[in-house]
Formats: structure tokens, sequence, C-alpha cells
């Protein structure tokens, strides 16, 4: 065990590097580089933070989801390292999103916040998954906490197909999907120069997750290890 | 093992009828605004209710007072159209042709009295002001009032 972590560890630094680097990339791409909207005006470069964000913290909750699927069935703690690691980043990039969003409604809206169906299911998102997190911390008998919370972590993602369709199954004052959708392109919704932009940060978004993730797992495995030698020796 | 089994069945049955209450209640209760058409149907019934309308600006309907920040305009489902007074500053993406959501009330005169105007914007982006307008303000499959 400890061979590997010597190789993890520069895997690790690696992926923090670039994620620097290529989000260095996308504020260039998405400050400088992208044309203003016509429209809304530079207000709208926040998109380039926002849906970035957003497509990271669904990604987070499905790796929750795996993860939770996974324990019930196998019951290995490597599997709820996993939801639980990624339960934690989902609830930062949730609220990321939420705060960017609400930025970039005051502008454009006229208001932070409004109670329509996408901001509301997205805001129960948020207390599905804070939800989870205190769970995990309430229930002292690990292994049953871990089963609740992974029972939850599987019923919270269902709020994300809730949240995608919100838009077209009631009337909301949030936009329909620009990317995210089978009957247009991406490139007729957003212009090939700001997709670029757009793109550039979701890349860069993703590498700062895995990074994030990964120095989260190996908290979490490290955290299991002590847990296990004290158990060993019958500390407590 | 088999404990674990009935819990994952409860919960799943949970799931469901969460899933069902939350599909129904939403269509009823979260119906975030109504359309002119719908409002004027209700008209009554909606005396002195606090609520939200929806619709795009009518084109040459838009009336701006600058010195008393008071604007006149009308919101059209395409159907019909319905007259909103509103005093405050609108958002910037406020104009006449895209789609606004107002709050408020309707006033013995029949006319709307605004008391917030939130701009809708498309999920479209681009430098260029190529594109036409939306025309429409709803969503494609959206779910009707009966």
């Amino acid at each position: 065990m400890a061979g590997s972590a010597q190789p993890q560890k520069q895997g690790r630094s690696l992926l923090g590097g670039l994620a620097v680097v290529v989000i260095a990339g996308g504020l260039y791409w998405g400050l400088i580089q992208a044309p203003p909207d016509a429209l809304q005006g530079d207000v709208q470069r926040i998109m380039y933070l926002h849906l970035p964000s957003i497509l990271t913290a669904y990604l987070s909750f499905f790796l929750v989801f795996i993860g939770s699927c996974l324990y019930l069935w196998k019951r290995e703690k490597r599997d709820d390292n996993l939801a639980h690691s990624a339960a934690e980043l989902g609830v930062l990039f949730t609220a990321l999103t939420i705060i960017e969003g609400s930025i970039w409604g005051k502008p454009t809206w006229g208001v932070w916040w409004t109670w329509d169906a996408r901001l509301t299911l997205t805001a129960i998102l948020l207390l599905i998954y804070t939800g989870y997190l205190m769970l995990r911390s309430l229930i002292e008998e690990e292994d049953r906490g871990a089963v609740s919370a992974a029972v939850l972590g599987i019923i919270g993602f269902l709020d994300i197909p809730l949240i995608h369709m919100s838009v077209y199954w009631w009337r909301t004052l949030h936009q329909p999907p620009s990317i995210l959708r089978p009957d247009k392109l991406p490139w007729e919704n957003i212009h090939p120069a700001m997709l670029t932009a757009l793109v550039v940060n979701f890349a860069g978004f993703l590498l700062l997750y895995f990074y994030l993730l990964s120095l989260r797992l190996r908290l979490g495995e490290i955290r299991n290890e002590i847990k296990a030698r004290r158990l060993a020796r019958g500390v407590y | 093992m088999q404990r674990n089994r009935r819990f994952l069945i409860g919960g799943l049955i949970i799931l469901a009828a969460l899933s069902y209450v939350i599909y129904g209640g939403m269509q009823e209760a979260l119906v975030y605004f109504v359309t002119p058409s719908e409002l004027k149907a209700k008209e009554r019934s909606s005396a002195d209710k606090f609520l939200r309308m929806g619709g795009m600006v009518v084109k040459g309907s838009l009336q701006k007072d600058h010195k008393n920040l008071t604007y006149r305009f009308e919101l059209t489902d395409g159907a019909i159209s319905y007259p909103v007074f509103f005093r405050g500053i609108p958002p910037d993406l406020f104009s006449e042709g895209t789609g606004a959501v107002v709050e408020g009330r309707i006033g013995t005169d029949g006319v709307f009295q605004a008391s917030l105007i939130m701009a809708k914007h498309a999920e479209e982006y681009s430098p260029h002001q190529d594109k036409a307008p939306p025309t429409s303000f709803v969503p494609a499959k959206e779910y009707t009032l009966q």
C-alpha cells in the first residue's frame, strides 16, 4: 500500500497543475477571447462558470448514486468512501451554481431569486445532500450510517432528472437548456466563439473536480485505515 | 439480508409515493405564472389575489414615463393581451417583443398593477443580434390548465 502512494501523489499533482493551467485558459477565453452577448452584454460571461458548475455537480451526484448502489450491493468501504466524497463536492458545486445563478439573475431577470420550478428543485437538491452529510455525521454506528446514507444518496439523485425536465414540464422564469437537449446542436444555441470558452471552462472544472475528488478519496482512505488500526489494537 | 431487502422494497415504495406527490403536487401548486388568457378567465376569483402573469410584451404597447418612473404595457400569450401598470425600475432586458413575468394584483380598473417585473431571456447566446426573437413564451410541451 505504501508503494503505490508515491506515484498516486505524483498523478494527483499533475492533475492539479493541469487544472490550474486549463482554468487559467478558461478565464482568458471567457473574459477576453469570447465576444460579449448582443443582448446581455458582458454579464452573460457568468454562463462560462454557471453551466460547468452545475454539470460538475450533476456528475458528482451521479458518482454518489453509483457509489451508493455499489455499497448497498457489495458493502465495500471503498464504494461508501466514493459516495461520501462525491456528496461533499456535489454540495460545493451546487452551492456555487446557485450563487453564480443569483449574480446572473439580478441584472438580467431583475431578481436574485424566484421560486420557479427549476430554482426550487435546485435548492431542494442542495438540501437533500446537505441532509445526506448531516445524516452521516449524526449516526454514530458507522455501517448503519453508511446504509442509510446510501439509500438517501440514491433517492436524492432522482431530483436531477426532475431539475432537467422542470423547464419543459412547468412554466419557469429559467430558460430551457442550451446544451443538454436532443433536438438542437450546442452551436445552434451558443455561438461557436462562445462555445469554445464554455468547453475550455468545463474541461477546467472537470480537472479541478477530479483533483479535489482524488484528494478527498485519499482522505477517506486514511481515515478508514486509522480506524481499522485502532480497532485492531483495541483503542477507540 | 432479509431485513435489507425489506428495507430496500420499503424505500422504493416511499420513493414512488414521493415522486408521485412531487409531480402531482407541483402540477397543481407550481403554476409559476398564469397566461393573460387564464387570468382573463378567472378575473373575478383572482381579484385582490397576489399572483404572477407571464407573456410577451406587445410591440408598440410600451409607454414609459421617465419622470414618474411608470410603465404601461400589454402582455400577450398570442390569444389575448392584458394591460399592465408598473412603477419602478424594470430589469435591463425588459423591452417590447420579449418575455416578461410580472408580480402583483388586478386593479379595480382591470389593469394588472405590477410591483415587480422580471425579464425572461432565451437559451441562445450570440455576439450578433441576427436571430429572430422567440415567438412562443411558454414551454413547447407545456402543461395547460384545465
